[in-house]
């Protein structure tokens, strides 16, 4: 009965997720070390989406294949292809012999363009628990 | 009509499952196209019984995710919201089924004998 509840629950989870490892790129725009200390310039990172099978919609039986809940789960990847950017910074520590400096591939501007998209995909996903919700509450007066 | 089977809940790489089982609940055991003659499936009794610990589960999930939020676990303010809403559908929905029970008990009593 709750399907859809759970169906949107996993892509709120997802949403939110992709916006935490957004502010995690803003976060870490100038990072030129890693977690460890290490001069290893930060690496975007990004969700992947996937749909994930979570069982059968509607009264569950087993003819319902075609009425399979689809939820969406997700994976955090390193955005290893695009390439680093590098300044001309002498003098920083981390900064080759040539005096440049590797900074992370994370550009700002998609990564706000992105999070406006997921603050908006969470949005939709809420209005979907909302009219499951409304759906749920007028069946309700059926029995009255 | 044939006892409801629910698939297990799916297990999400980076996401609590726990949101997720697959809800119980009054409701539960329904399934449309059911044949009217009462032989076959689980009598209403057992349905009901059926239903209240469905409710109870989904009350029970709604606790664990909201003591789990407040402990600082790793759960989103969704999987916790749906799970209390869930629980409140299921036991609002079990209460009617118990109103109209109610109900038809009290006018089968008014019946003069």
């Amino acid at each position: 009965m709750f399907q859809a509840f759970d169906v949107s629950t996993t892509a709120l989870v997802a949403q939110r997720a992709r916006l935490d490892t957004i502010a995690g790129n803003v976060a870490n725009a100038n990072s030129t070390r890693n977690e460890a200390g290490e001069a290893e310039p930060f690496r975007r990172r990004f969700v992947q989406f996937a749909a994930a099978d979570m069982g059968f919609a509607g009264d569950g039986s087993a003819q319902a294949g075609a009425r399979t809940a689809t939820g969406v789960q997700f994976e955090v990847k390193t955005d290893e292809t695009t390439p680093l950017r590098a300044v001309h910074a002498p003098g920083h520590p981390d900064a080759g012999p040539d005096g440049m400096l590797m900074l992370p591939n994370v550009d700002l501007t998609s990564e706000f363009v992105n999070a406006v998209e997921a603050a908006r995909a969470y949005e939709a996903n809420v209005t979907a628990v909302e009219l499951s919700k409304q759906l749920a509450e007028q069946s309700l007066r059926i029995l009255g | 009509m044939n006892a409801l089977t629910l698939a297990p809940p799916p297990t999400f790489p980076g996401t609590s499952t726990y949101g997720l089982s697959p809800a119980g609940g009054i409701g539960a055991g329904m399934s449309p196209g059911r044949s009217v003659a009462p032989a076959a499936g689980p009598d209403f009794a057992a349905m009901l019984a059926d239903a209240v610990n469905g409710v109870n589960a989904n009350a029970q999930a709604a606790d664990s995710a909201a003591t789990r939020a407040v402990l600082g676990e790793n759960v989103t303010q969704a999987e916790v919201f749906t799970a209390v809403k869930k629980a409140d559908l299921s036991l609002r929905m079990l209460i009617s089924v118990r109103n109209k029970l109610l109900e038809g008990w009290k006018e089968l009593q008014s019946i003069p004998v």
